[in-house]
């Protein structure tokens, strides 16, 4: 198969739609999903699935505002304007997102630890986004610089 | 920025227009423009050089240092 920049795009505009579509499964079907993962956990986690719950709707508001921005991203760097403010903005804001998906994680972990691992990912996937933001910005004043060389 | 770029000046002095510069040094009169508002960040030497060809002057006439405090 022919790979190019143009199919890489796309297939990952895709992902970022998938995962929209996962989010919004995940936030209809919830009560049914954590019910049946506690049945299986059970007696640990006995009425524990109003946290589940919080949990899920409360993490559910960061992903989403991060799959929008990453459509934004994607969007600008489809027609070519990839070192812009406005993208290094948006992965401000991503890193931002990171950070409080992470802290709801952090939160959720004192009634099932297992959350504490995904708030260590999530925090570090705040941090590497935050070295790509400092990086556009470089990038983005020697661009500027390189438009106003004559 | 103390580096001011006099080439409006020269230009008038040899008579000479932005398109036809902008033609000879070939360079975008859209770039000739951020050049002559001293919008420009940096001049490469090419520039430079088919600069001075053209206006038959040497680089001082067209960038000049001026103090921060004249500045």
């Amino acid at each position: 198969m022919n790979w190019n920049k143009d199919k890489s795009l796309k297939f990952t505009r895709v992902c970022i739609y998938l995962f929209a579509v996962i989010l919004v499964g995940m936030c209809i079907g919830a009560p049914w999903l954590y019910r049946g993962f506690l049945e299986l956990r059970s007696p640990l986690l006995d009425g524990r699935l109003p946290y589940f719950l919080v949990t899920n709707y409360t993490t559910a508001v960061p992903v989403g505002i991060a799959l929008y921005k990453m459509n934004g991203l994607l969007k600008n760097i489809s027609a070519n304007e990839v070192f812009i403010s406005e993208n290094t903005e948006y992965l401000r804001q991503l890193s931002w997102c990171c950070v409080a998906a992470g802290m709801i994680f952090a939160a959720s972990g004192f009634y099932y630890f297992p959350f504490w691992f995904l708030c260590g990912t999530a925090m570090f996937m705040a941090l590497i986004l935050r070295v790509i933001k400092n990086v556009f910005a470089q990038a983005e004043e020697i661009k500027r610089e390189n438009d106003y060389t004559i | 920025m103390p580096i001011v770029v006099n080439l409006d000046v020269v230009m008038a002095k040899r008579k000479i227009s932005a398109g036809d510069l902008a033609k000879a040094i070939d360079i975008t009169p859209a770039n000739l423009s951020v050049l002559k508002n001293g919008k420009a960040k940096a001049v490469r030497f090419t520039t430079l050089e088919a600069l001075c060809k053209t206006l038959e002057c040497q680089p001082g006439d067209i960038l000049e240092y001026v103090s921060e405090e004249e500045f």
